[in-house]
This record gives C-alpha cells, structure tokens and sequence, in this order.
C-alpha cells in the first residue's frame, strides 16, 4: 500500500488538527513534541504527516507533494490553487475583513482609488474587484495595523479573530470579506485514485469534528 | 539580458527527455493510425477571432501579438478549434464521419495557469467528427486507453462526466450565467459548505437539492453512481445524460474496458464548448490530468459547420512524466550503439561499414574529426560507446 501524506500547517491548526487524527487513532502524537522533524510516519496506517509553511499546504497539495492538506481558508482563497476544498473543520474560526478607521464606515467609495495594505493582496484584490471599486493596493507582510495608522494605507484587508488589536490601535472592521476557519483540502488526482482511504479519513476528521461541535 | 535565456514559460528539452517525449507521441500517433485516424496539421498561430468569443479558452489564457496589417493573431490555445475551422474551409465535402489525429504544441498563459508556469504544451489527440451515437464517444474512449497503455501506463483511470447533467439541473433550477458560473466553480472545488450556502441563496430545494448537495462526494464506480440516477426523479436533460452515459458506459463494457473506467458527474466541463459525454484521464504519476476530452456538438456552428463531433486531447509532457516516475522504467538510452574512426584513404569503406550497420537497425557515428587512436579512444569512452571500429 502507497504511503498518503497529510500537510499541515504549522502552528496552532497543526496543533488542533493532531488532536482529532490522535482521537481517530492515527499515531501522530510526536508532532506536538518540538522536535526539528519535517516528516512523521504512522506506519500502521500507512501515512505520513508533514509540517510545513501555512500558505505552502495549498500548494504541496496542488502538486500532490502531499494528498491531503489541513490549512486555513485564508491560505486556501489567497493562494487560489486548484485543489479540492472538502470539509470546514470548524476550528481556528475568524474573519477576513476590511478595518480602517471607524470614520470611513460606509465611506469607502468616496476615496477612489481607495488605498488598501494587506499580506492577502489577492483577497483584498478579487474583493474590491467584487464591488467595482478602484483601488491601489500595497504589499506587506506584518504589523498590518501600523499602515492606517501611518497613513501608508486608507484601509487594510486582514484577518480579525477577536478584533482586540484594532480597537487597541483605534481601528474598527468596516466591512466583512467572508468567515473562515480550518479547511481539509484535497488534491485532485488523489481524491480520485485513492477515494476509498481518502473518504475514510476525511470522512471520519469530518464526523469527529461535527460531533464535537454539536457538543459544544 | 543574458543571450542565452529562454523567456519565462518555454525552454529546451534534449537528450532522455526527448526520447521519452518522442516514445510517447509516437504511441499514441501508432494507436491513432490503427483506429483509422489520418492526420491533420494546422497553424501554429490563427486570427483572434477563431478562439475569440466565450466558447473556447479565455481571452486572457492565449498569448497575442500583432501582424504588419494590425490585426491580431494568437498562438493556438487549443487544437479542437483550429481543427474546427479547417474543417469547415477544407474537409466539410468529405465522406463522414471524419477521424483526424494531430500532434503539436498548444501555448497559454494567464492567471489561471499560475500554477502552471509553463507555457508551451505538447499535445496529440483525435478529433472524430461527423457521428453523433455513444458508439462515437465511446470509440475516442476506447482509443484513449488503448494509447496509454501503448504508452507504457497501467495504474489510470478514465473519469466520465455528462455536461448536460448538470446542465439539467442548473436550467431547472432557472439560475443567471453568472450564478451558473459560480455554482460550476463550487462544484469544481468539491466545496461542500460553498454549495450548501448557494443552494440555501437561491432556494434550490427538492431532488435538485439533493443531487447538489451528494454529488461532490459520490463518485468513482460507475455503475453504482449510474444506477442510482437511472431511476432518479431528475429533469428531462440530466435524466438523457444519464441514459447517454449508460449507452457509452456499456459499449465500454463490450470492449472490456470497464476496469479502466469511473464516473464524477460533480466534472464540470474544462471547456465551455463541450455538449455531452465528457472525460479525463487521471493517474497517480501525475497530479494533474493527462488527457481530457468530450463531444461538442456546437462548436463548428461558429464557422457555419454543423456537424456533431468528439475528441480528446493527451498532455504529452504529463503522460512522458507519468511513465518517467514508474518503478519500471522504459530503458531509453541515448549513446549510439557504435562509432567508426576512419583514416583519410579508408573513408569509403568506414562508410561502407555504417551504412550496412544502419541498415540492421544500429546506431552509428561515423568520426568526422580525424582523431588519433588515442583521441579516438578517449572521444568513445567519454560518449559511453561501447563498439569502437577502426578502418
């Protein structure tokens, strides 16, 4: 039997997604334990489990470096690979907004083109593409808050889970982009040629996750 | 700018790589000419306006320039439609149906093939025009996987898909081009929680619903998916899809060739000309598909030909890939078999000597250095030629 192989992003949805693959009796627990190792093998269940960059799991999976992908659905929307997108995990929920200062609330057509600084510039793009509106758009890769503050940007497209850092910095979610939350992604080839193992994994994650939800 | 750069998307391929290019293109080329396909060459380049509108690749995929009169011409996307028009300009007068194979290279580029920097795609394939019966579809399918195999690949399988299946279903449920467009979308990224929502925004209820909402998750055997839907209570045209794909599923069946074949009726078709019995080839050598093809009853009608048609196109670089990564590989070998190393006076005999060495099947070089014994020597070693003659 092929070895399949889960990509997970590393952090804290690595961490969540361990726990429900160790209650489903896969043998993954080492991951937890901060090793330098990439690369965990089950050897029972034939899978292998491999930890890599968040916005790199669409891609292992796209190229089917990896079958199966645990990942957010920022990482899924901004990296716009062609994979399969099968289960909403239900956890590591937040939102992809646009915040800026409260001022701007309903005023975001005035400015044209509307300045936006975001790390999801394709997000941010295919949004305000969305709605018609012109707009300049500006890279970057952290501390997002500082840019309306430093006038860099009118606005900012980011991901706000409890909105604690923007009301600290005097910034406010102007517009909600859409919900997300973990995501179990698929390649597309493997979906096909590996169904039956792939639908019981993916299958169980997906039952294990409903059941814990409901019980919430 | 470095001379000796290719641009972005486009390089060269020599040595191992072409003679596993040149083996898989000529499987398929062999099984094409046994099936009774003759071949067709068209233009590597076109005007716009034969790709132009929204039934082939976008706009936005093609790589365009401009010619001396100002018009513009664009670097074949794809072959069906080039095929298309030669037909209607040359061949519509001919006994039919038509079999053309074809062999070249398709060039695209664009945001939705990011992912896939390359730009230049060998590509061979069949176009079987002017037959309208599952005996037809079934054909190309047949001629599909008998190539492969020719090929050297055994662990694939061939998908079915109706377009009009969900075609049905999307006219029954009277949704806008646009909605259409998003539902296919969802339906393609097997996003189950995307079409939960879309169906609960366009109060899509009852057996739709249903069909919507199971089908990203219920393929693979053919005959479990068909049967389920035989006597399902769908609407005329996903219920004529399903018989369609009973006629050509079983005529697959009377070829033995079941093995090869599963269903995903969530498919959505790759292009938009495509009218009927659509398909891919999946393996798992290769994360991508690599051959695809369908019926498009229409597409000629653009250049006033209205002839039902069928073909499939194979990815040649993904087949050659797909082959190279299995554990049995073709022995290929790229050193000719022997080298003859000739003094000035004795030509006409070294030459003697190839040519009869040729003409068993060898591979020979004939020295046109005038090397030393000793540099000979060495040139043969260095080259991994193992017959060394010297006349």
């Amino acid at each position: 039997m092929k070895y399949l192989t889960i990509a997970l992003a590393k952090g804290r949805l690595a961490e969540l997604s361990v726990k429900i693959l160790m209650d489903l009796g896969y043998d993954c627990g080492e991951i937890l334990e901060k090793t330098r190792k990439l690369i965990f093998t089950d050897e029972e269940h034939k899978l292998k489990f491999i930890l890599v960059k968040a916005s790199d799991v669409p891609t292992y999976v796209e190229y089917g470096a990896a079958d199966i992908g645990i990942v957010g659905r920022d990482t899924i929307l901004e990296e716009g690979r062609n994979i399969y997108e099968m289960v909403d995990l239900k956890f590591g929920k937040c939102r992809m907004c646009v915040c800026g200062p409260a001022s701007l609330k309903g005023k975001l057509g005035e400015h044209s083109p509307l300045r936006v600084a975001s790390k999801y510039t394709n997000i941010a793009k295919d949004y305000f593409d969305s709605k018609d509106m012109p707009i300049e758009l500006i890279k970057l890769n952290g501390s997002v808050e500082l840019a309306p503050l430093t006038s860099l940007s009118d606005v900012i497209v980011d991901i706000v889970e409890t909105g604690k850092t923007l009301y600290e910095n005097g910034l406010d979610v102007l517009e909600e982009i859409c919900p997300l939350s973990a995501r179990i992604i698929v390649n597309r080839v493997s979906a096909k040629m590996e169904r039956e193992r792939i639908t019981h994994i993916v299958g169980s994650m997906k039952a294990k996750v409903h059941l814990n939800d409901s019980n919430n | 700018m470095n001379k000796l750069r290719t641009p972005a998307g486009v390089g060269d391929i020599y040595g191992k790589d072409c003679l596993l290019k040149a083996h898989t293109t000529d499987s398929i080329r062999e099984v094409c000419q046994q099936f009774g396909y003759g071949e067709i060459q068209t233009p590597a380049f076109e005007y716009l306006e034969v790709f132009g509108d929204d039934m082939s690749i976008p706009s936005d995929e093609s790589i365009k320039f401009i010619d001396t009169s100002g018009k513009v011409l664009v670097l074949r996307p794809d072959f069906t439609t080039s095929i298309s028009r030669a037909v209607a300009s040359h061949l519509s007068d001919k006994p039919l149906p038509l079999r053309l194979w074809y062999s070249g290279n398709v060039y695209r580029s664009g945001e939705t093939y990011k992912s896939a920097k390359k730009k230049e795609f060998a590509q061979s394939g069949v176009e079987l025009i002017g037959a309208n019966t599952p005996n037809a579809d079934a054909e190309v399918i047949a001629l599909t996987i008998t190539a492969l195999l020719r090929a050297g690949l055994e662990d694939f399988q061939l998908e079915l898909s109706h377009s009009d299946f969900l075609q049905g279903i999307i006219e029954d449920c009277k949704l806008s081009e646009d909605d259409a467009d998003t539902l296919r979308s969802l339906l393609d990224k097997k996003f189950s929680i995307g079409i939960e929502e879309f169906c609960d925004n366009h109060a899509i209820t009852g057996t739709n619903r249903e069909i919507l909402s199971e089908i990203s998750l219920f393929f693979g055997d053919c005959e479990e998916v068909l049967a389920k839907y035989t006597h399902a209570p769908l609407n005329e045209k996903s219920a004529a899809a399903i018989a369609d794909l009973n006629s050509v599923y079983n005529i697959l069946k009377a070829f033995k060739m079941e093995k090869y074949i599963t269903v995903d009726l969530g498919q959505v078709r790759s292009f938009r000309y495509y009218t009927g019995v659509i398909f891919r080839a999946l393996t798992t050598a290769s994360a991508f598909p690599i051959c695809g093809g369908g019926r498009y009853n229409t597409l000629g009608r653009r250049f006033d030909l209205d002839l039902p048609a069928t073909g499939v196109a194979f990815w040649i670089d993904r087949i050659s890939d797909a082959i190279c990564r299995m554990e049995n590989k073709l022995d290929l070998k790229t050193e000719a078999d022997a080298i003859i190393f000739s003094k000035e006076e004795n030509l006409s005999e070294a030459y003697h000597l190839a040519s009869s060495l040729r003409s068993k099947g060898k591979k020979v070089i004939l020295d046109v250095c005038n090397l030393s014994k000793e540099e000979a020597q060495h040139s043969a070693e260095i080259r991994n030629i193992r017959n060394v003659y010297f006349v």
